[in-house]
């Protein structure tokens, strides 16, 4: 287990000092010290490193730069891969040894900054500080972008265009016997096995070409778009069915799964300033009425879905009319 | 005209390195002084190259680093010799080596 001897105010830093010179590391842990952060030294040897990185986390790793020893620089590939993505400043003196240090940074991507000798006054200490700001606010971008699902990242990624209408098969997934299960299973269980099962199902709609345009709670929704999206869309559903028989935990938790395909609109729904990316339409109900028909381990789709799949290989029940709420007529469907 | 160094690159690069870290930095300032002396030589240098009718301005601020590098290397042999840094291997002395820092 590894212990963080990171900060505990916002402006105090753990940092990890990688010199090979005991004299230089002294001072220059004496003048962390004396800025209000803690510090600890490592000589740039790959044993010592992972040695130290193993137990404990760091805020910034400073290698001071001796140019008479250059296989040390090797120490920063080491740092960025086991340093938990802690910033790399390198110290070097100015021609020659700032060259060698850049160059090794071109090469291997392994070191962030560059600190010239003689360092003056407070410049180290302020890059310091602007690396791990800037560390924390990517750290933030990304959990915030985890947050957000794969539509709405190509929403993004599109330019953040308004709605729009396109041919698209949706498919629904979710857990069958939810509420009885939510009532007799621990919570923290609960919620547990619900992440377990939507991060493999998630898997496997990215796998087969789709894209989550949001979780239900203990579903999900995803769309295909473009040619052969209805045929993806079916491969998926007997991925996810496939999953549903083999997963380990198929003794308490089973899905059912729904696909329609027709013509959907897409975009961003909610009030301003608080948004998400969805998509709307009939073919979206249909697909959400279809999965919630669907007993364990079944997929319900609609005719025009499985003959626009093509899939050969899976076996289909007979075509049947059943009653959906909110449609008018019997709905012709498929189960696999 | 041409500068004339008798510390090398590599000799200056020795002695920052060392200073950078210590109680005394006053050589490696003495020595990034020398760097950026041949620095604006190199840059007259071309840019009287690129530019004749600039060659007097060109040719005073060669006269001028010329001089000043060169003052500035007989100080860095006097510092060097009043700390007892080792002139053969630029190394310093033990004892600076032991005082604590203030350049960083």
């Amino acid at each position: 287990m590894s212990s963080r001897i990171a900060a505990t105010a916002a402006s105090s830093y753990a940092m990890l000092l990688v010199d090979s010179d005991p004299h230089t590391s002294a001072l220059l842990v004496e003048r962390i010290a004396a800025r209000g952060h803690r510090a600890a030294v490592v000589p740039p040897t790959a044993e010592a490193l992972r040695q130290r990185l193993r137990f404990e986390r760091f805020d910034v790793v400073i290698l001071d730069f001796h140019p008479d020893r250059p296989g040390e620089l090797d120490a920063c590939r080491l740092a960025r891969s086991d340093a938990g993505g802690a910033p790399i400043i390198v110290l070097a003196a100015p021609d020659e040894p700032m060259r060698q240090v850049e160059a090794f940074r071109v090469a291997t991507g392994a070191i962030d900054e560059i600190v010239r000798k003689p360092v003056a006054g407070d410049a180290l200490f302020r890059l310091v500080a602007r690396l791990i700001a800037q560390r924390e606010s990517d750290d933030r971008a990304g959990m915030y972008a985890s947050l957000l699902s794969d539509g709405s990242l190509s929403w993004i990624d599109s330019g953040g265009k308004g709605p729009q209408l396109s041919e698209q098969a949706i498919l629904f997934t979710d857990i069958r016997r939810s509420t009885e299960l939510a009532a007799s299973v621990p919570l923290p269980e609960w919620f547990q096995a619900i992440n377990r099962s939507l991060s493999d199902q998630g898997t496997i709609v990215r796998h087969a070409g789709g894209s989550i345009v949001k979780f239900t709670g203990d579903g999900l929704l995803a769309a295909f778009r473009g040619r052969g999206r209805s045929h993806l869309a079916l491969r998926c559903g007997l991925a996810l069915q496939n999953l549903d028989r083999t997963s380990p935990y198929r003794e308490t938790l089973r899905i059912g799964v729904g696909i329609a395909e027709g013509l959907v609109m897409s975009g961003l729904l909610g009030e301003p300033g608080r948004q998400q990316y969805d998509v709307i339409g009939a073919t979206v109900h249909l697909a959400a009425r279809l999965c919630s028909i669907a007993n364990e381990g079944e997929i319900v789709a609609t005719p025009k879905l499985v003959r626009a799949a093509a899939v050969t290989r899976a076996r289909a029940q007979a075509t049947r009319a059943v009653n959906l709420r909110g449609f008018p007529a019997p709905i012709e469907c498929v189960s696999f | 005209m041409e500068l004339d160094a008798r510390y090398s690159a590599e000799d200056i690069s020795r002695i920052i390195d060392q200073a950078l870290v210590y109680q005394c930095a006053c050589p490696a300032q003495v020595a990034t002084t020398l760097l950026e002396l041949r620095d604006l030589f190199d840059y007259q240098v071309k840019c009287g190259e690129a530019d004749d009718t600039n060659a007097r301005v060109h040719d005073a601020i060669a006269a001028a680093t010329l001089e000043a590098h060169a003052r500035m290397e007989r100080c860095l042999d006097e510092v060097l010799e009043i700390e007892g840094w080792d002139r053969k291997t630029l190394t310093m002395p033990a004892q600076l080596r032991k005082r604590p820092t203030k350049s960083l």
